[in-house]
């Protein structure tokens, strides 16, 4: 969730080469179920055309809340749509919101942390109170109130969250970004000519990136559970698109006669954000080293 | 703190008046005259500047004066007097859950690291962790009110009625709140009391030869424990802001109903007044955090 993601401060990692931290990551037994987890999910997302056994949305009206069977592996909704295939669609939604809405947040966070890094001063004071201002509210609220100005729509969602991901972002980066800015082979590069947007890609980005993996696949994670919330409250994703959110909410209502409609799409979120939480969480443990436990 | 909270609600304030609608056309209904519309303006002072709107508001909010609500034209002081005990009721009903459970647990896991049980409880918390409460809400309603019926499905009974009743019919609620904060909770205080038990006065306690339990408690829990109480203040707000979509799932009329209303009916005074109390207390629980931190910790204070 959004206070773990808060609360870890970035260590540097003097290990550069890549195929060691590879090779330590593919020997962690958390990384390797929380990948084949996120794995699944994807593969479910890019293949959900190739994958469903029917479209999403048509309606095989004679064929209502039917229980699972072999037409219909996951069963029917309330208008015969084939739930599995709802399901498949909608891990495309989850993966696209949270994709789009953790870019968001890393470009503008990112960009502000490490101007405050740079800079100092000022622009400090300034980046910080607003990401200040920002954490000062609680996350899904924040959300809540940027989708009653945007109104409801899957787009605006991705904006709503990416906006909660920005105070977040901004400190990871500024954190690391002051740390690096007084190394010596920085005060070397600068003293050679480099400008401050060399100096943040050639050394910044590549030192702060093991700390910033973490903090991307724990904001996927947060990001999935907020836009199938937000959905479940009718704020995200509109009939009849396949969101895992608005399925569980509208799913619901027939929970009594017929728990397929409520159970596939409960479980799906459920597993997406575990698969995600077990790598980031694994992640942690290969590439923070005092995170050690 | 004064700073941010002035941001804030600059913030706020700017935000709902992003709402887009008329508020006037909002409030007089589909056709109103142009006349209406601008008398109506003049009475809710929308004519006046953005700035002098923000310190009309400000103002007011101090006096404990927020206003009416723009659809039902009820005065939301009462509404919300009517609707905060519930969603306060929830909140600590909730964060009493998950204390109770993630302390005792966590600490249990950790004296037991890297054995069975302390793996079992790891992984019990990583799938308490990425439970989104809703779903275990819907799980829990499923479960213990439609298969077995010894819990309302939703609903709210007031205390005053019917003690037992309102205990029931808040239980459901409370669990799918709090046990996903367990999780954190439980993590918090088992890698908290890791940190403590590689310390040297930990050996050194051992070593003269204190029983394991006076250790425990005189030596782990008291520092281990320093940290988990700032967790559970975090907690404590993100408890406030998830009885969101629980209030949703058990349909409680709390103040979190109260907000997805305003929100669906573009009720900007509602809204900014929901947002702005959620966000007073959620900053007010952890200053109080950060004082207790300070009270707790030796380390910490100057002078």
């Amino acid at each position: 969730m959004a206070a773990t993601a808060a609360t870890a401060e970035p260590v540097l990692v003097t290990e550069r080469s890549g195929g060691h931290l590879l090779r330590r990551a593919t020997q962690n037994k958390l990384v390797v179920v929380g990948g084949v987890i996120v794995l699944v999910v994807l593969i479910a997302a890019i293949f959900a055309p190739v994958l469903a056994p029917h479209s999403p949305y048509e309606q095989f009206t004679t064929d209502q809340l039917v229980a699972p069977n072999s037409t219909y592996p996951l069963g029917t909704d309330e208008l015969g749509r084939d739930v599995l295939s709802r399901l498949l669609y909608g891990a495309r939604i989850s993966i696209e919101v949270a994709a789009i809405s953790v870019s968001i947040g890393l470009v503008i966070g990112g960009t502000l942390g490490m101007l405050a890094a740079f800079h100092g001063g000022a622009w400090d004071m300034i980046i910080m109170r607003f990401a200040d201002i920002l954490f000062a509210f609680p996350s899904l609220l924040l959300a809540i109130a940027v989708l009653a100005v945007l109104g409801p729509s899957l787009a605006n969602v991705m904006v709503a969250i990416g906006i909660i991901f920005i105070p977040i972002f901004v400190r990871v980066t500024r954190a690391a970004g002051l740390v690096i800015v007084q190394e010596q082979y920085v005060e070397a590069s600068r003293a050679s000519g480099a400008g401050p947007v060399q100096i943040m890609f050639r050394h910044v980005l590549p030192n702060a990136m093991p700390l910033l993996l973490v903090q991307i696949t724990l904001a996927i994670s947060y990001a999935i559970l907020a836009e199938a919330g937000l959905s479940f409250l009718g704020l995200g994703a509109q009939p009849p698109e396949p969101s895992w959110g608005s399925m569980l909410s509208t799913g619901r209502g027939f929970m009594s006669f017929a728990p397929w409609t409520a159970f596939g799409p409960g479980m799906a979120i459920f597993i997406a954000v575990l698969g995600f939480n077990i790598l980031g969480d694994g992640l942690r443990d290969v590439l923070d080293p005092r995170m050690k436990n | 703190m004064v700073p941010v909270l002035i941001g804030m609600s600059i913030l706020v304030f700017v935000t709902m008046r992003l709402i887009p609608g008329d508020v006037a056309v909002v409030f007089l209904g589909t056709k109103p005259t142009p006349e209406a519309i601008a008398a109506f303006r003049e009475k809710a002072g929308l004519d006046q500047p953005m700035y002098l709107q923000y310190f009309d508001w400000i103002g007011r909010m101090l006096r404990g004066d927020v206003g009416i609500s723009l659809t039902t034209g009820a005065d939301i002081k009462t509404e919300l007097a009517n609707r905060l005990p519930i969603t306060a009721e929830l909140t600590i009903l909730a964060i009493l859950v998950a204390v109770v459970l993630a302390v005792p647990l966590g600490i249990i896991a950790a004296l037991h690291h890297n054995k069975g049980l302390d793996l079992g409880l790891t992984s019990l918390g990583m799938i308490g962790l990425s439970l989104p409460n809703f779903w275990l809400g819907t799980l829990l309603a499923y479960f213990f009110a439609i298969k077995v019926q010894w819990f309302p499905p939703g609903g709210y009974i007031p205390f005053s009625d019917n003690p037992i009743g309102n205990l029931k019919s808040m239980t459901l609620p409370a669990l799918a709140l709090g046990l996903v904060s367990a999780s954190v909770i439980m993590r918090m205080t088992r890698s908290s009391m890791l940190e403590v038990i590689r310390q040297d006065y930990v050996r050194t306690a051992r070593a003269k030869g204190l029983r394991e339990l006076v250790i425990t408690r005189g030596h782990l829990l008291r520092n281990a424990l320093i940290p988990v109480i700032t967790i559970i203040g975090m907690e404590f707000g993100y408890i406030f802001a998830g009885a969101f979509l629980v209030e949703a799932v058990f349909y409680l009329p709390g103040i979190a109903t109260y907000a997805l209303l305003a929100v669906n009916q573009r009720d900007y005074p509602v809204l900014q007044t929901v947002v702005l109390l959620v966000t007073l207390v959620f900053m007010l629980v952890n200053l109080v955090v950060d004082v207790l931190y300070t009270y707790l910790d030796p380390r910490l204070r100057i002078g």
